[in-house]
């Protein structure tokens, strides 16, 4: 698995170097990063069924499998929307998809799941409600990509000092991230549903009073709220990148700092 | 030896240019009487508003031929006498460097713009449809065409808006990718409005309103765009449509101020506009640019967009340069060892003609079966083209090893086995 990954990395590094080196010129990135995007994410496939086969359960328990996973959804979304739906963020997602995916390559992912897990393996439901989460902060994590550049070149429009770098336009970044977060709030809301059902039938109890229970349902209003206005007020532009980044601030909490806090939702071995 | 003589926007005053500038009609004529094949073999003249150039090969003295060329040049504009101060005049490394400077629009006056090579293409091509065009001037200018290239490739020479109305519509589309679905409302249908107008016309804008003081003047600028027209009263009531707001009126006070934006917003549903104040005393409050999506530029923003840009511009010129004098070395030494591939790919062909038609000549008279005609092909004939071509060619690569020019030679077995390479010119 770990090898794989590591050439997963590498294809998204070279994938974004090569992205990098047109950023000045034209905002269409040349077909080889497209191409070496798609060959990275055929390793990062390869190495998700890797774990699956080996440790014979669904891979989306330990913090490893979850960061490789989220690495995997963000990948997959910069070639969904370069070939579908013709955005182009240059190499700028796939430069977020690089930095989980090489945490989750150098991670400790034990071949025997530690026995707190067992429970776990044997429903449906639970894998549902694991990759509507991560596939929702995946969403997250872009619409704050999109967020950022909005933010940034605003604050150059507005000091009259255009980037020079070949950007997304605006309304295109506006766009990007409306759409995104709507993605990721039905995953958000898919998820948690499922993991209430589940946790109901498994321990009795909807919810298990975590901080990451407690975050994810904040995070779930503060973008119903967003969308609620985008729709009734048209609330565009800086507020949904404001959103977005305070959004993308407590998801990083979730992945990476919460665990050190204890609590039911606690991914590593 | 290749030579140029020439003055452009730097050298010459308007009055001698206009003099000297050769009419895209007369061209043709030009050629053929600069073109003795005497002193001067191969010809081309580069003739735009900035400049006038002729690219020459010669087989004598530099002096005398430049000495036959402004001679020319003042025989064929009856200009007399020639003011020689303006003109200058470049050999060999030289011309070849000036050539690829000015093909690679490093020579220009507004630098990096990108007529010159189609310019410079188009001239060629007139001197190659007057038969001007030989071999060597073929060589040099499919290479220069192919620098020209590499230098807008590799640079940012030419990437950036120098001029205001151009640097609008680039700052327009850091905020609206897609043109096509936005509306531009024009304030004033002065000249201004027409000219940016017109830019965003060729990105592809569609929607027009034209509100003006006098609704005759924007029913008039209107109908040109197909637009809608309407007078100042009705301008809040349009605004709310508008995604880009051009204003040029004459007005010597605030046309739209921070209140009327303000008052807006929520009716606009928040979405973003571009506000562009090209009139002086400006007509847009300035505070406007405090509201949310609202981005407001006035005539001196452009301009410095467009100075920064140029001197951007200057910077990427340099790096162009050093791309050029590169490119000259590289062609210098291919010139040295000049290519003979092509002589002696003809040369080949040539032979290999002669004798195919005399076996085709006999094939009947000696009653040859196929397999027979196919052996005396593979087994004698091309050994003996082979044979033949073998101390031809040997003759041009001693010459070139000993340090020889070899073109005397190519010339004279272009002569006596009367030789066609078809020159090719690399788009």
């Amino acid at each position: 698995m770990r090898t794989l990954l590591v050439i997963a990395v590498i294809m998204y590094t070279t994938s974004t170097l090569v992205a990098a080196t047109q950023i000045k010129k034209k905002l269409s990135p040349p077909s080889s990063v497209l191409l070496t995007a798609v060959a990275g994410i055929v390793f990062h496939s390869g190495a998700i069924a890797t774990r699956w086969i080996e440790v014979g359960r669904f891979p989306l328990i330990l913090q490893a499998e979850v960061l490789c996973f989220l690495g995997w959804c963000i990948a997959a979304y910069f070639i969904f929307s370069s070939i579908l739906a013709h955005t182009h963020l240059l190499g700028y997602t796939l430069l977020l998809a690089i930095i989980p995916t090489s945490v989750a390559a150098a991670l400790p992912s034990p071949a025997v799941t530690p026995a707190k897990f067992r429970p776990f393996e044997d429903t449906l439901l639970f894998p549902l409600h694991a990759t509507m989460i991560i596939l929702a902060y995946a969403a997250f994590i872009i619409t704050f990509l999109a967020g950022v550049l909005y933010i940034w070149q605003e604050y150059k429009l507005k000091k009259k000092r255009p980037a020079s770098l070949k950007l997304p336009g605006l309304d295109t970044c506006d766009e990007l991230s409306y759409r995104s977060m709507s993605i990721g709030f039905v995953a958000l809301t898919l998820g948690i549903v499922s993991g209430f059902v589940w946790s109901r039938r498994h321990f009795g109890t909807y919810l298990h009073g975590d901080p990451i229970e407690i975050l994810t349902l904040t995070i779930w209003l503060l973008y119903f709220f967003m969308i609620h206005y985008r729709i009734t007020a048209g609330w565009r532009g800086r507020r949904t990148a404001i959103i977005a980044v305070v959004g993308f601030v407590f998801v990083l909490f979730i992945l990476f700092g919460l665990q050190y806090l204890g609590g039911f939702h606690v991914f590593s071995s | 030896m290749i030579l140029l003589v020439g003055l452009n926007h730097r050298t010459a005053p308007v009055e001698v240019r206009e003099k000297l500038a050769f009419h895209e009609a007369g061209i043709k004529e030009a050629l053929l009487r600069l073109v003795d094949h005497n002193t001067i073999d191969e010809a081309m003249i580069v003739s735009t508003c900035n400049r006038v150039e002729i690219l020459a090969c010669s087989r004598s003295t530099a002096n005398s031929a430049v000495e036959h060329i402004c001679n020319f040049l003042s025989d064929f504009h009856k200009f007399h006498p020639l003011p020689k101060e303006y003109l200058y005049k470049y050999v060999d490394r030289c011309a070849i460097h000036h050539v690829f400077r000015v093909t690679a629009s490093l020579d220009s006056m507004v630098v990096g713009e990108p007529q010159i090579l189609g310019q410079v293409k188009q001239a060629f091509s007139k001197a190659q449809a007057a038969g001007t065009i030989g071999r060597l001037l073929n060589r040099l200018m499919s290479r220069a065409f192919s620098v020209a290239k590499k230098v807008r490739s590799q640079t940012l020479i030419g990437s950036a808006a120098t001029s205001i109305s151009s640097a609008a519509v680039e700052l327009i589309k850091t905020v609206f990718d897609n043109l096509a679905s936005k509306t531009v409302l024009l304030l004033g249908a002065g000249c201004m409005a027409e000219a940016a107008a017109k830019h965003l016309v060729e990105e592809g804008v569609k929607n027009f309103i034209v509100c003006n003081r006098t609704l005759e003047n924007a029913a008039q600028l209107a109908t040109s765009f197909g637009a809608q027209a309407a007078d100042f009263s009705q301008l809040l009531s349009l605004l709310p449509k508008a995604d880009i707001l051009i204003c040029s009126t004459g007005a010597d006070s605030y046309v739209l101020t921070y209140e009327d934006c303000k008052g807006l917003v929520e009716k606009r549903r928040y979405r973003p506009i571009f506000l562009i104040d090209i009139s002086v005393p400006r007509n847009l409050d300035p505070n406007i640019a405090k509201l949310e999506n609202h981005f407001v530029f006035d005539i001196d923003d452009l301009q410095q967009a467009v100075d920064s840009n140029l001197q951007q511009r200057h910077l990427e010129a340099s790096k162009a340069e050093r791309i050029v004098e590169a490119e000259v070395e590289l062609f210098l030494q291919s010139f040295d060892g000049i290519d003979v591939g092509p002589t002696i790919t003809a040369l080949r062909r040539h032979l290999a003609d002669v004798v195919e038609a005399e076996l085709l000549r006999v094939r009947n008279k000696l009653q040859l079966s196929p397999e027979q005609e196919s052996a005396i092909r593979s087994h004698l004939l091309t050994p003996l083209v082979s044979k033949l071509l073998h101390p031809l060619t040997v003759v041009i690569r001693e010459g070139i090893r000993q340090g020889s020019d070899p073109r005397h030679i190519i010339d004279l077995y272009h002569k006596a086995y009367k030789l066609d390479t078809k020159p090719e010119i690399e788009e």
